[in-house]
């Protein structure tokens, strides 16, 4: 059961990811990022991460979505772009990044399957995983302080910036 | 868990005075801001160095599990090699904030935030000197670049600012994505995000294609910030579109946050290993050998790219190039298996060589800055003739063109020098022959450079007013010149600490 569910969501965060990347109206890229948000969810709370998948819903199909979709209505991109042939570099480019992930997805799934890195349910018996808050809020207030913490001067820092490189006058 | 704040203090220090520089724009006529961030931020990072230098913390700031069978895991080191990277971090930020005051005097907005930025920036590359797990290392890069995308277009105003921002902001935003599927290769693989752990799984040998794959990921994406080939296309439009003072930045302490983490990450996943037989190789040739392919183009590309620029902002960026591949060329030495002491020479030669480095960029930097505020009106005129306008100014370029070039008395001979002996003592002899054959081709544009400003020739020989260098700046340029040459001819103590903070480093094998 779980392993259909988990093909489930995993194929419709798969195709939604690459229809995302294939519209040319950035209206119905950014619909279809949230499908794959979505199914993102599901893989994460079969992998018992219930908490990580509410925020993945709350945060990124909920806020960050509602983010992309009023810039991309204050840009007024709901025309779609203009047919321009892709130039030489961006081909090259197009060719470098799809050797790249043909490589790693062939290496990893050659070497998933000789060590078998996708163990069945009766190796995962023994383990216990808690993906609840409080599990998620002792490991980042204890292991991942300092890292927390530089993530708030990274954000006070990200404000700076918005404010310095957005406002017209600071007087 | 335990928390030993105190061998955090000098980030702390930087940090504070990173929200102290946010205040005198609240409380001070805008006349008066500037300088007063300014000496707030120098201030800290005066502390940061002291602290460093005379009660140097040694300890792991955090320190979780040891017990229950539960592996001991430190979050966060304060040992010799990140000492020496921290200090060398704060000197070069103390040069940096003295040399970005002329350029943030004619700001007319924003003085308390460049400072605040620049010092948020400082303490990435500080606490990344200390990390020993691969997702602190990530937050603490990222502070680093974040803050240097916003510096980088700072002007606002500026087309080719905005330019250098977006540009190092997309390209960044690629790099960082890969760093980051590399940590989650690498997570995969051994199922921990500490380093001891994937030194662990290094050495048992035979590594997974996932540990391959993440570390060959992880190692691009380090490329990117320190500017080697294939991953440099960023540096020449960035460095010349951005503010002066912060290519500086970039081309010093935020290469250097790079290179610390290739050391930091070469030496428990690329470096040799230590068995219980002695030395062992566990298939290291090739990560030396892909290190010193790296390397080889990073600086063909470096030093024949600089040699037709007509800007000295790009010629200098097609030098921080070619420095990146000197520094791979040591990382590959790191890399490379033989017996004896070679791994910590080279570690010692780059981490000298890193500080000559950076002395000497902000040393030129400081130049180019105090040459932009004094010729607004004449913005073509660049350095052409600058010796009829400012001796001193063109002495101290012409000696830290020298010193990039790497010239007997100059901080950079020594530098070059004791990368390519570590290099030679590794065996690998046609990086060495490489390397010495770029110092040549190097010299030659950089003395065009130096004859540039002393000679301009041609009758278009600009006549151009006296520069009028503020005594600050004087001050800075004099400071630069002197330990360009004191690590040239007196290198005994520099060496010594950079050879004692390598030892710290591969110390763990």
């Amino acid at each position: 059961m779980t392993q259909v569910l988990f093909l489930t969501f995993g194929a419709l965060a798969l195709a939604a990811a690459a229809l995302c990347v294939t519209r040319r109206n950035a209206v119905a890229s950014a619909l279809w990022l949230v499908v794959m948000f979505f199914g993102l969810a599901g893989c994460y709370v079969l992998l018992e991460a219930y908490f990580v998948a509410a925020v993945q819903v709350l945060v990124y199909a909920g806020a960050i979505m509602v983010l992309f979709l009023f810039v991309i209505m204050l840009l007024d991109l709901r025309k779609e772009a203009p047919g321009t042939a892709p130039g030489v570099p961006l081909r090259f480019g197009a060719v470098a990044a799809a050797t790249l992930f043909l490589v790693v997805a062939g290496l990893c799934l050659v070497d998933a399957d000789a060590r078998g890195l996708f163990p069945d349910a009766a190796a995962r018996e023994g383990l216990t995983l808690d993906g609840g808050a409080y599990a998620i809020g002792e490991a980042l207030f204890t292991r991942w302080v300092l890292a927390f913490e530089v993530t708030s001067i990274l954000l006070l820092g990200a404000i700076l910036g918005a404010v310095i490189l957005t406002k017209r006058r600071l007087t | 868990m335990r928390l030993e704040l105190q061998n955090l203090l000098p980030e702390f220090l930087v940090a504070g005075a990173g929200l102290a520089a946010l205040l005198p724009e609240l409380l001070l006529p805008p006349g008066r801001r500037a300088a007063a961030t300014a000496w707030t931020s120098f201030a800290g990072l005066l502390a940061a160095l002291l602290v460093i230098v005379f009660a140097p913390p040694h300890g792991t700031a955090l320190a979780v599990g040891g017990t229950g069978g539960e592996p001991h895991v430190t979050g966060w080191v304060s040992d010799g090699f990140s000492l020496y990277c921290r200090g060398a971090t704060a000197f070069v930020g103390l040069l940096l904030v003295l040399l970005a005051m002329p350029y943030t005097r004619r700001l007319d907005r924003g003085h308390g935030e460049f400072y605040a930025l620049l010092l948020y920036a400082l303490l990435g590359v500080m606490l990344v000197a200390g990390v020993t797990d691969l997702l602190s290392l990530f937050v603490c890069l990222e502070l680093v670049t974040i803050m240097a995308y916003i510096l980088a277009a700072y002007k606002r105003n500026d087309l080719k600012s905005t330019e250098a921002g977006m540009k190092y902001l997309v390209v960044g935003a690629v790099s960082t994505a890969v760093l980051l599927l590399g940590v989650a290769f690498v997570y995969g693989a051994t199922g921990s995000l500490s380093l001891v752990a994937l030194e662990g799984a290094v050495a048992a040998g035979a590594p997974s294609a996932f540990l391959v794959v993440g570390l060959a990921l992880v190692l691009i994406g380090l490329l990117f910030k320190v500017g080697g080939v294939p991953f440099h296309v960023w540096i020449p439009d960035v460095y010349e579109g951005a503010p002066t003072p912060v290519t500086g930045f970039l081309s010093t302490a935020s290469k250097a946050a790079g290179l610390i983490l290739l050391l930091r990450l070469g030496a428990v996943a690329f470096a040799p290993v230590l068995g219980a037989d002695g030395l062992r190789d566990p298939g290291t040739l090739s990560w030396a050998f892909l290190l010193g392919v790296l390397a080889l183009v990073t600086l063909l590309f470096g030093v024949l790219g600089a040699v037709p620029q007509r800007g000295v902002k790009r010629m200098l960026a097609y030098s921080s190039i070619g420095h990146a591949g000197y520094l791979l060329m040591g990382l590959a030495a790191l890399a490379t298996f033989a017996p004896g002491t070679g791994s910590q020479e080279a570690v010692g030669a780059l981490l000298f060589y890193l500080l000559a480095y950076s002395v000497t960029a902000a040393t030129a930097f400081a130049a180019l800055v105090a040459i932009g505020a004094a010729q607004r009106d004449q913005p073509g005129l660049g350095v052409r003739g600058l010796a009829t306008r400012s001796p001193f100014l063109a002495l101290a370029l012409c000696l830290a063109l020298l010193s990039l070039a790497g010239v007997p008395p100059m901080g950079g001979f020594v530098a070059k020098f004791l990368v390519l002996k570590a290099v030679v003592s590794k065996g690998l002899w046609l990086l060495a022959a490489f390397g010495a054959g770029a110092v040549v081709v190097s010299l030659y544009f950089y003395l065009c450079w130096v004859k540039e400003m002393f000679f301009p020739g041609g009758e278009t020989a600009p006549a151009g007013v006296p520069v009028r260098v503020p005594p600050l700046t004087r001050g800075l340029l004099v400071l630069g010149m002197v330990l360009m040459l004191g690590m040239g001819v007196a290198f005994g103590p520099f060496f010594e600490w950079a050879d004692g903070a390598a030892r710290s480093l591969l110390a763990a094998r």
